[in-house]
């Protein structure tokens, strides 16, 4: 709980800071500070649990169940379970290592090379491009 | 997964890519190996997001044949799979190896030539 309150209090600081750097006090830092505080309270219950030896889900756990739903079994098997195991792999091995900013960057390529197997990057490349030219519209 | 194919029906559509594949397949010939392997063997010349469709596509062909790994009773983990060439992918490798050999020394007869 201690770990927790100090990860809450980081969030709230870093945003009266944000915000006053930025000179927007008020309703700002309130709606700021909310998604912040709810971020952290995640952030310090995976913390917690990590230094109590709790179950944390491997890389890709929630993003293999929502494939899994509407993805062919064989496509499945063939190329996303193993997509996930390279990922894990790479993973856990740049943990060993204590290289943690090297097991977050696995972590998002993997991710973005699972998308992109199921061809899905191709979606993301059709939003960013509307995004954007609709930005340069504007 | 796998579409059987029978031999008269086979055409050689070797890309440069399966073949490099085959390549590195061949180069352990005993060995099988798993798509991250292959990535790290090729010096990431081989990407990670496509690696296992082309591996998919080349067993399709019947250039490659798969396994499923053998787990030990205390692994957890998610299951991987083995590829190793066929002797049809040894074959077709060879082929592919002649006539690009054939077609090098051709353009540089030609490249003498003017």
């Amino acid at each position: 709980l201690k770990r927790l309150a100090v990860v809450m209090f980081q969030g709230v600081a870093i945003t009266i800071g944000v915000t006053a750097v930025m000179g927007l006090f008020g309703i700002a830092t309130i709606l700021i500070a909310i998604p912040l505080l709810i971020i952290g309270f995640f952030m310090g219950m995976r913390e917690v649990l990590k230094q109590q030896g709790g179950i944390v889900r491997p890389p890709g756990h929630r993003l293999l169940s929502v494939i899994e739903f509407f993805c062919p079994r064989t496509a499945y098997q063939a190329i996303v379970v193993q997509s996930a195991a390279d990922m894990r792999q790479e993973y856990y091995e740049a943990l060993a290592a204590g290289r943690k900013f090297k097991a977050f960057w696995v972590r998002v390529r993997g991710t973005y090379a699972l998308l992109k197997a199921l061809g899905l990057s191709q979606f993301l490349r059709i939003a960013a491009e509307i995004f954007y030219r609709s930005r340069s519209r504007t | 997964m796998k579409r059987n194919v029978e031999p008269e029906e086979r055409v050689l559509t070797l890309s440069g890519k399966e073949a490099f594949v085959l390549e590195l397949l061949l180069a352990k010939p005993a060995a099988e190996m798993y798509g991250l392997e292959l990535v790290r063997e090729s010096g990431e010349r081989l990407k990670r997001g496509t690696i296992y469709v082309t591996l998919g596509r080349m067993e399709d062909k019947g250039y490659v044949e798969s396994r499923e790994e053998e787990k030990r009773p205390d692994a957890s983990g998610l299951p991987r799979r083995l590829y190793r060439a066929t002797g049809y992918g040894q074959r077709s490798f060879q082929a592919w190896q002649m006539a690009r050999d054939a077609g090098r020394l051709r353009l540089a007869e030609v490249g003498g030539g003017l």
